[in-house]
């Protein structure tokens, strides 16, 4: 063997042996526990924390909250987190497989329970099968939006516009099993108790996928109206913008319009659900597995109570049009429940997809 | 009106560097590389951060055709048919000569998307929009009609494994209803989305080539012996000569497809090749180690890079998967991406501008002048070269989903399917195709439908579709003409 080989040779393993030495260092061979005694506290700080979200996008509103709250989570517990985007599906069976060490943890918004709810996922990922932990987001921002030229500034004119002509359908861009479905359920229930059923029946779904899908929809002409947040929509609102793609925003699901703009909600325009007005914010959580520790959720719920606090923070979120809002694990999970079985009765009582689809 | 330092050259340069390693690595992608390195640009600027991120999607984009020429692996579902003439060329001992065509047409094609982009944002954004899913269904259509040309001589064989494709490319769930369907009861959870890109593009040309390696003991040799040597053709700046129409073409429907929104990035090499072979003078040498061919693949699927900015930075409608992780950068930073961004954000827009053209040259210089050492990649062994290719396609396939074993097991099971489809005779590329363009197939033929009550006649009341038939069926009528013509000369 030449000289330079042999040199070569042992960089190479001296890289190796380093390399194995350095892995030995940062490894958490005390799952999650902090320090050297075995019986410490469970605790996140100086972890590898995977934090799973139930979208692959990563321009969408789940990674931006997410990893926003990840990355103060991690300056203030000092652990290595970082958000993979994995899809609601693989999100959920994460959670609910996963060791309750911290290694993985999950944060998504009101579809962790809409999914199930909807049948769109299995039962075995109902809330009850792992641990709703605190809120640190929601947004005020869903909303309906139709083409600026549409014969309707509203939803309340809109279920006026289909009484008042017979052979309209008005076909509603939505994601089947989440938000927008449950936003587009409440509508339709709304109309089918006001206008009857021959006026709801002409209120169709039209099933898409992501905000920038459903416009590509709205833009061809394959549905009337779509739905979306504010933040990305509000762009396509404005005059100067070219008249192919200029939409007006017919309905918002928060209880109270958004300062400064003129966005009716649902509420003000009679839309109910239940009898009550419909109001709907999305909010986002943190989940953790079954079993997972009390000391890694307690000292979660204290940094997420003060991250919240933080002007930084807010600031972040409010840029991208969210808030900051927390809700202790307590709190959160009693009312995550509630809202869930609030919106039961309707989900339940909704005719299916394939009734609701556009023909 | 733009902002340039050393700081900015120096994370252009990283990130080409590390996007062409992604993009050479098989099962790592130019989106791959963006998304690991989305949150590390939070800590900079948004002008420094888009140096870095468009630095990794050029250099991701690029590099796949290292390996898809020197070991028959596309790097990236776009180099799929840059293996089609590159590797032949690389058997016959012109590596070299190849890489450095496929990067000069890289070059070429990342420049011509750049000029598309710079001068006419907003009229082909507005034209963008006039593509309905009626139109994006056909364009599909005729991308797939490269499936006939390169079944020359086996077109029923082609055509079957076509079809093959697009089944497998159902397998998962039905968004119209959320079923899941073609999926047997245990795998309802790993096939929930069916089956992942890249670990079946991997299986069927990597690890059912070591398969099939393995069945000869791994003793073949990939370069033919007795071109090696100083008989090589060698690399000229004349090899582009008679070239000029393919590049501007290629790189025309490369950026094209780019502005597209939703029609996925591979069909754009897929298009641009099947026009080479239908406008060349000689066409039954495309797939033998022609040089258009390869001009045609490597100037298309960098001419996507410019097209697929257009729809992201005038309508806020990401071109292709990378540029969606683009809108995460620009939302981090709190800045919206759409109809007013380049009126509102001049610099930023400037700054974009600047740095596409800054990490195109950034990509050439980079590849260009190593080559010599890339290219002997091509004399390692095949026992020596197989197993790290193994271990980097294994990690790229677990790496694809964040960590999902299941697309281990679909690169060992698509490996197993592409070495049965050897033994068949069934030809793998065709398949491929149809697995790719399958997905987006169902979706615009689905839409059009759901849009016009269900009416087929949708698809012919539109003039730009009407267009479109008539390109299909020139394309598929030459297609059955040269068959028929070298079943006649056989």
């Amino acid at each position: 063997m030449s000289k330079k080989g042999k040199i070569v040779k042992l960089v190479l393993a001296l890289a190796l042996v380093a390399s194995l030495f350095l892995t030995g260092c940062t490894s958490n061979g005390d799952n999650g526990s902090n320090g050297d005694n075995g019986e410490a506290e469970a605790s996140l700080t100086g972890q590898r924390v995977r934090v799973v979200i139930g979208s692959t996008s990563t321009g969408g509103d789940t990674y931006l909250t997410s990893d926003t709250v990840t990355r103060y989570l991690s300056e203030k517990l000092d652990f290595n987190g970082k958000v993979d985007a994995i899809g609601a599906s693989r999100a959920l069976e994460e959670i609910v497989t996963t060791e309750p060490n911290g290694e993985t943890i999950m944060m998504f918004h009101d579809m962790t329970y809409l999914g199930v709810a909807f049948g769109a996922y299995e039962d075995r990922y109902a809330l009850e099968n792992f641990i709703v932990g605190p809120r640190f987001a929601y947004s005020q921002l869903s909303c309906l939006a139709a083409s600026a030229d549409a014969p309707y500034n509203d939803l309340a004119e809109l279920a006026e516009y289909l009484e008042a002509n017979p052979n309209e359908v008005v076909k509603i861009a939505i994601e089947a099993g989440g938000v927008s479905q449950l936003v587009f359920n409440s509508y339709y229930s709304w109309v089918d108790e006001t206008y009857g059923d021959e006026v709801s029946s002409r209120v169709r779904a039209f099933i898409s996928g992501s905000t920038d899908e459903k416009a590509q929809a709205l833009w061809d002409g394959n549905c009337d109206v779509m739905f979306g947040d504010v933040t990305a929509l509000e762009q396509y609102v404005s005059e100067d913008v070219d008249a192919q793609i200029r939409m007006k925003i017919v309905g918002i699901t928060s209880g109270e319009r958004i300062p400064g703009k003129d966005y009716k909600t649902f509420a003000e325009q009679g839309i109910t659900l239940g009898g009550e007005p419909f109001v709907f914010d999305k909010e986002y959580s943190v989940f953790y597995p079954a079993d997972m520790p009390q000391s890694i959720i307690d000292e979660v719920d204290a940094a997420i109570a003060e991250i919240a606090e933080d002007p930084a923070y807010i600031e972040d979120l409010e840029s991208m049009g969210f808030r900051a809002g927390y809700l202790s694990t307590e709190d959160n999970q009693e009312h995550m429940y509630q809202k869930r079985d609030s919106l039961m009765e309707m989900i339940n009582n909704s005719p299916s997809l394939d009734e609701l689809t556009a023909e | 009106m733009f902002e340039f330092g050393m700081l900015h050259l120096a994370v252009a340069l990283l990130g080409v560097v590390i996007g062409i390693i992604f993009g050479a690595i098989p099962g790592m992608t130019a989106t791959m590389a963006l998304a690991i390195f989305l949150p590390l640009t939070y800590a900079y600027d948004l002008h420094v951060s888009l140096y870095l991120l468009l630095g990794l999607y050029v250099g991701g984009i690029s590099g796949g055709l290292i390996p898809a020429i020197l070991i028959n692996i596309p790097g990236t579902p776009s180099s799929i048919t840059t293996t089609f003439d590159g590797y032949p060329m690389a058997q016959r001992g012109e590596g070299e000569r190849a890489l450095r065509i496929g990067i000069t047409s890289s070059l070429l094609g990342g420049l011509f998307s750049l000029a598309v982009l710079w001068l006419f944002t907003p009229p082909l954004a507005r034209m963008a929009i006039k593509f309905s899913a009626v139109e994006k269904f056909l364009i599909i259509v005729f991308a797939m009609t490269v499936i006939a040309a390169l079944s020359k001589g086996n077109m029923s064989r082609g055509i079957f494994a076509g079809f093959l494709g697009v089944l497998t490319a159902l397998v998962g769930t039905f968004n119209d209803n959320n079923m899941i369907r073609l999926v047997p009861e245990f795998l309802r959870v790993e096939l929930i989305y069916g089956f992942s890109l890249l670990p079946v593009l991997i299986g069927l040309f990597a690890i059912s080539q070591v398969f099939e390696e393995a069945e000869a003991c791994m003793l073949s040799n990939r370069v033919t012996g007795s071109l090696l040597g100083n008989k090589v053709r060698k690399f000229s700046f004349k090899d582009f000569k008679g070239n000029f129409i393919n590049i501007i073409r290629s790189s025309a429907i490369g950026t094209f497809m780019g502005i597209l929104p939703g029609v996925g990035g591979s069909a754009a090499s897929i298009l641009a090749y099947a026009q080479t072979k239908n406008f060349s003078k000689k066409p039954e040498e495309l797939g033998k180690g022609a040089t258009e061919g390869l001009i045609s693949s490597e100037s298309a699927n960098n001419g996507l890079t410019g097209g697929a900015l257009v729809p992201l930075l005038s309508l806020g409608i990401p071109g292709d998967s990378t540029t969606a992780i683009l809108i995460g950068a620009f939302m981090l930073q709190g800045i919206q991406v759409g109809p007013l961004f380049i009126t509102q954000n001049p610099g930023i827009w400037n700054t974009i501008l600047l740095a596409l053209l800054i990490c195109n040259f950034l990509m050439f210089f980079a590849m260009f002048f190593p080559i010599k050492l890339i290219s002997k990649l091509i004399t390692v062994p095949n026992c020596r070269l197989y197993p790290i290719i193994i271990l980097m396609c294994v990690v790229g396939a677990y790496a694809i989903n964040s960590g999902v074993m299941f697309d281990v097991w679909t690169l060992l099971l698509f490996g197993l399917v592409g070495y049965l489809f050897g033994k068949i005779k069934l030809p793998i590329p065709p398949y491929l195709i149809g697995f790719i363009l399958g997905g987006d197939l169902e979706k615009y033929f689905i839409d059009s439908l759901k849009g016009a009550g269900g009416s087929l006649g949708v698809f012919f009341s539109r003039p730009i579709g009407n267009v479109i038939w008539v390109l299909i069926a020139i394309s598929i009528i030459y297609a059955l003409y040269d068959n028929r013509k070298s079943a006649k000369t056989a």
